[in-house]
Order: C-alpha cells, then structure tokens, then sequence
C-alpha cells in the first residue's frame, strides 16, 4: 500500500477525491515499464535500484506518482544478502581486536589505532550488509498496466487505512459474490449489518434489488477504534469484484481532518484478488427452462435473497422457489470446491430446523471420507437435502421441494 | 443466567430472558449485527465482580486461564523499595502504573508481582531487545519456558513477552489467555494503536511499570482506565547514591572547524529564509507539516529541504565531536561507554570510524544479544547506538554516557541517564552531552534538560 505522503488526493466540498491515473496513458505504461525493468533485474541492490530509479522518478512532473508506483514495486520485491559473506563473524573477529587495543587506549593517538585494528582485517566496510546493501533474490512480477491498475486500487486502500467503518451498497447482488465476498469478510475478521435498501425502488420503480452493508470490526459497537483500519483496506479489492458497488466512509486525512470517500465501480477499480467461485454454470439457464416447463406447481422466484439467521451466519441460496400456495423454500448448492462450507451449513441446518432450506450436494464431495461421514446418518440432511452429479435434476430438486414442504406442514 | 464469552478482543454477553442486565449494564452495548450484548475485554473483571457480588448466576466461558505456581528463585531478595511498591499495587486492587527510575528494579518488582498473583503472565514492552532481555531474566528467575511473540517469535506460554507492536496485533487471538499483563515503558501504551493490547485483554490485573509517566493529550487518562492509576513513585534524585549509583552530567560545546562552519551557516541562512520568507511558524503544532509541504511544492522546495538536512548534521556529527569522542574513550579507558545519536547514519559513521560495534533496528537478533552480552562481560568497552538502547536494557556495568546527538525529548534524555545509573560497587556515572557551538543543538539541548534529574548537577 502506500504510505500517508505518497497519496495523490483533493478535498472538494468535504469529500477526499484521490487523483486516479489513466491505466491506458501511454506515458504512464512508460514509465511502469521502466520501474519494472529495475526490479526485474536479479541480484540488484536497493542502492543500486535507488541510483537507477532516482532519473526516472526525475522524468516526470509528478514525482509523487512516480515514489507511489515504485512503492507498489518495493512491496512487491524480497531483498537479502549474499550468503557466502558472513559479515557477523567478520565483525565479531574485527571487534576482539578494538576492545582489546581500546582497553588500554589511554595515550595512543587516533591513527595509530585504526592502523593496528585494521593491520589484519584490511580496510573495508564492516557494515556492508545494512539494508541498503540488501540484493534483490525475489520479485513478484507484473504488467505496466496490472501496476497502474494496482496504484489506483492502494489509494482507496490506503485512505482506508484511517477509515472506521464503511457502508457498501450493492445493486443486483448475485449469490456467487455475495458468499465471496462473506469470504473475504470472514477471513478479515470483519463484521457487517445487511439490510435491503428500498430507497431507489421506491423513487425508480425498478425491479433492482440492493443490498445494503455497513462493516466494521467487533470492537467497533463500543467506541471509535482505528483497528480495522488494515482489515477493511485489505478487504477492499474483493468489494471492486462486484458488478455494481458503492463504497462510503469517513476518513482522516492531513492532521486528523475528517474527511468523506465514496467510490463506485463507475471508477473502473480492478481487484487484484483472483476470483474463483463466481464461475456460473450455464446449466443454470436450462436448469430454469426446465423447471418451468415440467414442475406446474411450483415457480422459482426472480431475486435471490439472502437468510440472515443473526450471529453473522448468512446463507445465499442459488435459487428459491414459490408454491401456489405462497410457501418459499430455498436452495443452496454445494459443488465439489465447497467442502468446508458444505460441513458447516449442515451443523448451521441442524442447529436452525426451522429455516426453509434445502440442499444439494455434488456427490464427488463424498471422496472425502470427512465430508461421507457428515452426510451419513444426518438426520437434518436426510430431510432437507439431495446428491446430485455435477448439476441437479429438475424432479430430484421438486422431490425435495415437496418433502421439504410436507415437513412443515405437519 | 449470564454467559460471558470472549470474541476477538471483545465479551460476549448473554442474559437468559429471566435475568436483568441491570448491575452490568453501563458496560454493556448491544450489538444488533449478532443480537447480543458485547463489552470492552478490559472489563471483564469489574462485570465478573459485580455478578458475583450481586449473587447473580453466571457461566464464565471467557477466561481460558487458570492459576500458575510461579515461584521466585531463592537467590532473587526483594529490596524495601520493591515491597512497599508491590504493597501498593496489591492495595490498589493490582490495577496500576509504578513510576520509579532505571535501575530502581521495576523488572523485579513485575516478576515479584507475578509470583503473588499465580496467574498466567504477558509481559509487553517497546523493543526487541528488551523481549530479548525480559524472556531470559523471566527464565532465569522461575525456571519455566518462557514464550516470545515478535520478530518472528509467535511462541504462547504461561509466561510470555510480547512487543507492543506484536501484542496489538495477537491480542484479539490470546486476549483471554493470561491473568496478569506487564506494560513495560506503558508511557508507550495511549497511542491509539497501542492502546488496544489493553483493551483486548481481559487480564484482571494490570501493572504499568515506567520512569517517565507523564503522556501527552489523553494518555494519562487512557493509562488510568486500562492499566489502573499510578499507585507507587520514586524519582531519580530521591533515589542516588543508594539505590542508583552517583552521576554527574557534563555538556560539552565543541567548535565547528572553518570549514563545517562556513557550510553550517550557508545551508542554515537557506533554510531560514525560506522559512521566513513563507511565514513558517514552527510554534504551531502544524508548523513541520506546512515545512514539509512547501518543500514538496515550491520549486526550490527540494534543494532548501536538503539545506535543512545538512545543516542538521553538520552540527550533529562534527569532526569536533568525533575528536571528543576520542578523548572520552582514552580518558575512561577501562570502563563501559555507551554512545548514543539521534539518527542511523551517525551511529554507523562512528562505527566505522572507532571500529565498534552498532545497535540498531537493523542488527539482526543473535547478533544484537552477542554485542550485549560481550558489552556486558567486559568484552566489549564500548556501544554504539540510536535510539534502541534509550530504554530498558539492563546494562549495570556501563558507567560513562556520551550524548553525541538526540532530540528535544525530556523523556529520551532521562532514559538515555537511566541506563549508565544501575548501581555497582565503587560506580560513579558520567554522562557527557557533546553541543555544537553556534548551532541549533544548544537550544535543543536547552530544552531536553528541563528536568530535576539535570537540574541538581551539571
């Protein structure tokens, strides 16, 4: 990320708008390369790096953009010294020899001290291995624009490093993302407050759902705390995945002024996290064909929402369906990279018999021995689930459904 | 029925439909993302004593601690001053700050308190080398494996040291796992990053152990609320000549030769104009930041902020200075000198220059302990260093201090006093402040003086 003094922003009408960078401008890919080539160099020092980066960042009139960008690189670079020097041992040899000539030092000039000490050691640098003589032995490599794209990304990252809290509000939230993005959430050690946001439906008349998310960490309820303030710039890059976002969230800039950030996808923010579990099988589209046309009684609903049973366990069905007679039950499929999540919705399901859910499961999760002895003899999912290979059937899905239904009936 | 858990830094508070919140209620917020009452970690043990005075039911699943036979080597005797400390703490309901000098024993006092409380201990302090320290004196003194959480150490045990750096970001994982914390230096805990290795932690009792209490801002208030009122104090001057050994401080204003004059005062007239020039008021608390900033906008911003750098040390690492330096180490040949700058560079320089062995952030673990213990054992006369020594490190046989350079910070200069004052049989301290005649660093030196430690001797 990058550092207080290397942000590029302005403050407009109380708002902090950071100075974002155009990922095509030619000059800019220019001038990434260049700092790339450096680093790409094996076996450089951070000296020598400093020596050579030092014109470049001169090249261009906005040398804070240049420092920010190089910072991006140094983040990315490992540096370590040549291990066939040992400089410790070298000292500890040289050091045997002052002490023993300054214990009796009284009377001896200055030269004549240095000579002695230096008589067997030679004269070189005894501190040669300091930071700034570190070699570069690993650097993560990338493309010019992947570096521009990135050093838009760190200056929302890095604002956010002073922010609190943040409300994120997401328009036509998938399913796929959404449990992403719960991911990342988890894995920060952030809490969030979901709620679904009326307010454009309402002025709009559009058939848009919103998603509402206010997240901050568990001490945040009892007082300001700077805490999260890591957590929530290192969550950010998951929030640039969503198709349509907006960010808000006070932050402090320049002496403690508080200051507003709002950002949007509009921003063309790219993620540097790799996204995996937003794939959408196609089968998803005949699966709806089919199911309209064979199952008469039974209508998968539009909006996919999300069950909010409290203690920051959300479940976000792949799809839910309504019966004639107005009963919704939702489905939750688990494929085979969803073994963790699949072991811990069945201790959830148990635990909430009440919720009307259903779920499926791919049967090659059931190679893993932990995941068939879950499933073997679970009551909760003998009553509320199904296996399928690779995308399940529109009758094993109705069968549950009816099962699912009977069951709260009675 | 109440059921206390804890989560990540924070308590959990259940309450059983039947029960009232009322005795804990002030310190309880509901938290409607989980729908449960949650409370700051560090007042686990006042709600804890007020369901148990109030006869109230509770199931205590926060605390994943449980009593430790700690006990002190026999060879380790308690000074008068240490028991009455320690009285006083334990009066204080073991919530509070002992303010005593270096070398007073505030590292006994804590291992003291440690053997009287019986619980799991976390000991926090500012630097590596002090983890270093304390990790092996906690050894020596109960015989027990010690863990380490910080430079690259992530080892949990009943008796464990932590920096604060490692302790703020740990604590929301171990917050529940000892009975007892240390804040060694706990003048460093009201940062606002700091301060949540106190908050996260449910430890019931809490010792501030430091020689320079006083905080800027809040902190004196954030260190009575989460470490407990300063409950003991001694001063460095009420305590020499018995506990500390005799000092005498001595300042030294060495000329510039020609040379470095005629470059002190080009690079200074730059800098001061420009900062005349531009209305600059370093008066105002926002004054380094307006410098700062000018320099990065205005043409010539670079080249003055470089004219400001070298004036700078020009003054701090004269060749006059590098020739006292000199007569020093002849004059107390045969004794152990500690040397100390304000910056990196400097201390590097005087490396290579008296070919001499250099302490700072960058010396590496094993090789930072060997230069301290060979200092120590007599090995090693002389010690150069930034700023990693000014605190803590126990070096008793070091009795001669040269300030080569420091800030304006009464704090640094008493501790940098601190370490030459540990007492030793027939010791005398001498601690030498080497000024820059003519330049800025009388003023600074002027204003790092302004305490009772420098005012009874000079």
């Amino acid at each position: 990320m990058l550092t207080k003094d290397l942000l590029r922003f302005r403050i407009i009408k109380g708002t902090v708008k950071p100075q974002f960078v155009d990922t095509d401008n030619a000059m800019l890919l220019q001038l990434a390369e260049e700092l790339l080539t450096i680093y790409r160099q094996p076996g450089v020092s951070r000296g020598e790096i400093a020596d050579v980066v030092e014109p470049a960042l001169n090249c261009i009139r906005d040398r804070k953009l240049a420092c920010g960008l190089e910072k991006l690189l140094q983040d990315r670079a490992k540096f370590g010294h040549a291990e066939d020097v040992d400089f410790a041992e070298h000292r500890s040899r040289l050091f045997a020899d002052s002490a023993n000539l300054l214990g009796r030092a009284a009377g001896m000039s200055f030269e004549a001290y240095r000579e002695q000490v230096l008589a067997d050691a030679g004269d070189i640098d005894i501190y040669q291995d300091l930071p700034e003589n570190e070699r570069l032995v690993r650097f993560r490599d990338l493309q010019p624009q992947q570096l521009l794209e990135r050093y838009n990304c760190a200056q929302v990252q890095s604002l956010l490093l002073q922010a609190q809290s943040l409300t994120l509000t997401i328009d036509e939230p998938e399913a796929a993302n959404l449990r992403r993005l719960m991911k990342y959430l988890k894995f920060f050690r952030l809490l969030a407050t979901i709620h679904r946001d009326d307010t454009k439906r309402k002025k709009k008349a559009t058939d848009e759902s919103r998603l509402r998310i206010v997240i901050d960490g568990p001490a945040s309820v009892l007082g300001n705390t700077g805490k999260y303030g890591l957590q929530l710039a290192s969550f950010f890059p998951a929030v640039c995945s969503l198709s349509k976002w907006r960010l808000e969230t006070t932050v402090s800039v320049r002496n403690g002024q508080e200051v507003r950030l709002v950002a949007d996808q509009k921003l063309g923010l790219v993620s540097a996290y790799r996204n995996f579990s937003a794939y959408v099988p196609e089968e998803i589209g005949m699966f709806h064909r089919h199911f309209r046309e064979t199952v008469g009684d039974w209508t998968i609903v539009g909006e996919t929402p999300f069950i909010d049973s409290g203690d920051q366990e959300l479940v976000f069905p792949d799809f839910s369906f309504e019966n004639v007679d107005g009963g919704r039950v939702h489905l939750e499929l688990f494929h085979r990279w969803h073994g963790t999540q699949l072991l811990q919705r069945l201790v959830f399901g148990a635990a909430n018999p009440d919720l009307p859910l259903i779920i499926g499961v791919d049967r090659s999760l059931l190679s893993k021995p932990e995941i068939e002895g879950a499933l073997e003899g679970n009551s909760w999912f003998a009553a509320n689930g199904f296996l399928f290979r690779d995308y399940p059937t529109v009758n094993k899905v109705r069968k549950c459904l009816e099962n699912r239904l009977a069951c709260t009936t009675l | 029925m109440f059921t206390i858990d804890y989560n990540y830094g924070t308590l959990l508070v259940e309450v059983a439909e039947s029960a009232a919140v009322d005795p804990i209620a002030p310190y309880l917020t509901y938290d409607e993302r989980i729908g449960r009452y949650r409370a700051g970690a560090y007042q686990y043990a006042t709600i804890v004593r007020k369901l148990h005075c109030g006869g109230l039911p509770y199931d205590d699943r926060a605390r994943d601690f449980a009593p430790c036979p700690f006990e002190l080597s026999d060879v380790m005797m308690p000074r008068p001053l240490q028991r009455e400390a320690l009285a006083a703490w334990n009066a204080a309901q073991r919530r509070g700050v002992a303010v005593l000098p270096t070398g007073a024993g505030k590292s006994f006092l804590a291992m003291m308190a440690i053997a009287d409380v019986q619980r799991p201990a976390l000991v926090v302090v500012p630097t590596l080398d002090l983890m270093q320290q304390w990790a092996t004196r906690l050894e020596e003194t109960f015989a027990v494996p010690v863990g380490m959480l910080g430079g690259g150490s992530k080892d949990v045990q009943d008796l464990t040291v932590s920096t604060y750096d490692s302790a703020v970001i740990m604590m929301e994982f171990i917050g529940n796992r000892f009975g007892l914390i240390v804040f060694d230096e706990c003048h460093h805990l009201p940062g606002r990053v700091n301060r949540m290795a106190a908050a996260m932690s449910i430890a019931p009792y809490r010792l501030g152990l430091t020689a320079t209490p006083e905080c800027n801002d809040d902190g004196d208030a954030v260190l009575a609320e989460l470490v407990g009122p300063i409950c003991f104090r001694r001063d460095i001057d009420e305590l020499e000549g018995a506990i500390l050994a005799p000092y005498e401080t001595h300042r030294i204003e060495l000329p510039l030769d020609d040379d470095e004059a005629e470059a002190y005062e080009r690079n200074r007239k730059r800098y001061i104009d420009f900062v005349r020039a531009n209305g600059v008021n370093f008066g105002n608390p926002r004054g380094w930041q307006q410098f700062t900033g000018l320099c990065a906008r205005m043409p010539d911003g670079r080249a003055v902020f470089n004219a400001y750098l070298a004036q700078k040390r020009i003054a701090a690492a004269s060749r006059g200075k590098f020739r006292m330096i000199w007569d020093l180490i002849q004059r107390h040949a045969g004794e152990r000198t500690l040397i100390f700058t304000a910056d990196n560079n400097t201390a590097y320089a005087l490396g290579r220059r008296f070919l001499v062995p250099v302490i700072t952030q960058h010396t590496k673990v094993v090789e930072r302990k060997a230069f301290l213990d060979k200092f120590r054992a007599g090995d090693y006369p002389v010690l150069v260093s930034s700023k990693v020594l000014n605190e803590g490190i126990d070096v008793p046989e070091a009795s001669v201090g040269i300030v080569v350079s420091g800030s304006g910070s009464i704090r640094e200069h008493v501790q940098r006093l601190g370490r030459i004052l540990r007492p030793m049989a027939g010791k005398q301290a001498e601690l030498y402040e080497l000024v820059s005649e003519g330049t800025s660093e009388y003023h600074i030196s002027d204003r790092r003086r302004q305490h009772r430690a420098y005012q009874r001797s000079s």
